[in-house]
């Protein structure tokens, strides 16, 4: 290394201390992530907290099994899955027309279908509910001159006031999604569906809405199990769902808890077996895009587990 | 009627066609006519006009002034007692099914196979039975190379070869004129050649095709013709040989310096 005449002297000395300022390794050792440690212990400290706490409390449990499978609760629950359904159904029929309303090219429909949304966006859905419901009594009846007739009263029902409320306030989200749909699909490929000749009613059908599907779905989804709880507020115009059958029974026996408890326990399954449906409507529309990622668990392990894909 | 009158008669005849968007008008009075089996290529700087007048073929752009006639009829109108009426959407849609295009960026319908890409125009619009246009498509499929890959969606293939099923999407509906808007343009330099190829050998069919492209070669090789266009109007046109190696206009001499 002094001297700086000798070239292959240079050399040979050089290798040296690379040599010694870098040996060869013998174990690799992973990175431990005892942040993760931590954080997952001070969870499961609280949570094992709240379900002592809760176990602690007043609450019957041997009785919301009983309330589960009583008549009235199941009555509630068909009427529940009725309502939900008839809704969800009535928003995305009408979205999906106010959606082509709105991206139409005749600006009088376009219009129409943004005041529509505004309006129905606008008011809360209770209050939707309660304006359908007592309609009677500004409305004395219901009409077209000449095809038909009929008393509001006797129209208004529970359930057509609920389906009301609920399904043209939905049908307002489902146009935004289902219009949010159509803007995700290129234009390229609608002018390619023109280009092999096809109709702009086929080129929707074919094309716009297999494809928007995609992006239609997981938010329709969503509103669904929002749809399923939101339900419950027809119980405020006497609609026989869940909430209602609840009510009726601890309004009998004043188990009130554990009456509510039973209606939350069959909301769980509802919302559980819709987000299964959800998942498998998603991978049907994507055929191109499916995969099969590892479960939980397994993904729990590596976040924790240390671990490096080599070898020294 | 005199069957050499019906040959001598061009399959593409665009008579002073005009184009605006706006108050910008791209298109200055196109006049072409391209004869069945001939290979036309539009050549030119960008925004010379030239992929406005290929989508104006198929009526994917209205034109505001004049008239293109496809094989002796006014597309987007149908002519009665000298009145051009234009046409609805789905009249427009059956005039297409003549025309076949191919798109700078493939515009492969993105949920469909390979082979669904090209049965979905005979199936959805001749109402083919779907056997039948299977077997098309895997010979079609077959024809540009790409039989092995009829099962891959769009995503799973490079440019060059999603180009090539969008040639043979358009090819299923048995065209008689194809268009083909920079088919080239977006493709990595090592695919252009096996999409050339397979429009070479189309030309060697007998394919009547309007082409806009850079490709500068395979015009001189392929085409019958070439015209240059400038600024909305077509400023040069001849065989290859005498535009592309003795220009006389001033602009297609620079152009032709700066690509050459």
């Amino acid at each position: 290394m002094s001297s700086r005449d000798d070239d292959a002297a240079l050399t040979a000395a050089s290798a040296d201390a690379a040599v010694s300022a870098e040996p060869d390794p013998v174990e690799v050792v992973p990175l431990r992530h005892w942040g993760r440690w931590v954080a997952a212990a001070i969870l499961v400290v609280l949570v094992a907290g709240i379900v002592f706490g809760l176990s602690r409390a007043q609450i019957n449990y041997g009785n919301v099994p009983g309330f589960f499978s009583e008549s009235v609760m199941l009555t509630g629950l068909v009427h529940t899955l009725e309502l939900a359904i008839a809704c969800q159904a009535l928003g995305i029929v009408l979205g999906t027309i106010l959606a082509t309303m709105r991206v139409s090219a005749n600006p009088v429909a376009s219009w129409t279908a943004w005041a529509y949304i505004w309006i129905f966006r606008g008011v809360p859905v209770l209050l939707q509910l309660l304006l359908w419901y007592n309609l009677a009594l500004v409305v004395k009846t219901i009409a077209i001159p000449g095809l038909f007739s009929f008393p509001t009263n006797e129209v208004m029902s529970p359930f057509v006031a609920a389906l009301l409320g609920l399904g043209l306030n939905e049908s307002a989200y489902m146009a935004e999604i289902v219009r949010a749909g159509f803007n995700s699909v290129d234009k390229g490929q609608i002018e390619a569906a023109y280009a092999i000749g096809m109709t702009p009613r086929k080129t929707l059908r074919r094309v716009i809405l297999p494809q928007a599907m995609r992006v239609i779905i997981p938010p329709t989804g969503n509103d669904f199990i929002n749809m399923l709880k939101e339900t419950s507020l027809a119980s405020v115009i006497a609609y026989l769902e869940l909430v209602q059958a609840a009510t009726n029974i601890y309004s009998r026996n004043l188990q009130v808890i554990e009456a509510l408890l039973a209606a939350a326990a069959w909301y769980m399954i509802l919302v559980t077996l819709a987000s299964i449906g959800q998942h498998y409507i998603e991978q049907a529309f994507s055929p191109d895009r499916r995969t099969t990622g590892p479960g939980v668990l397994s993904r729990i392990q590596t976040s924790l587990r240390p671990s490096l894909n080599r070898s020294v | 009627m005199n069957s050499s009158v019906e040959q001598r008669r061009p399959l593409l005849r665009a008579v002073n066609v005009h184009k605006r968007y706006g108050g910008r008008e791209v298109l200055r009075g196109i006049d072409l006519q391209v004869t069945s089996g001939e290979v036309v290529c539009l050549l030119g700087p960008s925004g010379g006009g030239k992929s406005t007048f290929l989508r104006c073929i198929n009526h994917l752009e209205r034109v505001d002034e004049g008239v293109i006639w496809v094989d002796g009829l006014p597309v987007g109108y149908r002519l009665t007692n000298g009145k051009l009426h234009e046409l609805h959407e789905r009249d427009v849609a059956v005039q297409r099914r003549s025309v076949g295009m191919v798109f700078q960026r493939f515009n492969l319908f993105a949920n469909r196979t390979a082979l669904e890409n090209v049965t979905e125009g005979p199936v959805s619009v001749l109402h083919m039975p779907k056997r039948e246009a299977e077997t098309l498509g895997r010979e079609l499929l077959s024809s540009v190379g790409l039989l092995e890959w009829a099962g891959n969606y769009p995503a799973q293939l490079s440019g060059g070869q999603q180009q090539r099923v969008a040639i043979a999407r358009a090819l299923a509906m048995k065209p008689k004129l194809m268009l083909f808007d920079e088919p080239t343009s977006a493709l990595d330099p090592e695919l252009v050649g096996e999409v050339l190829r397979v429009m070479r050998n189309l030309a060697e069919g007998g394919m009547t095709m309007v082409i806009v492209t850079h490709e500068v070669g395979f015009a001189r090789d392929v085409a019958q013709e070439v015209a240059f266009m400038f600024d909305g109007r077509i400023v040069e046109q001849g065989p290859p040989k005498d535009v592309l190696a003795h220009p006389e206009h001033q602009r297609t001499q620079q152009f032709l310096a700066s690509v050459l």
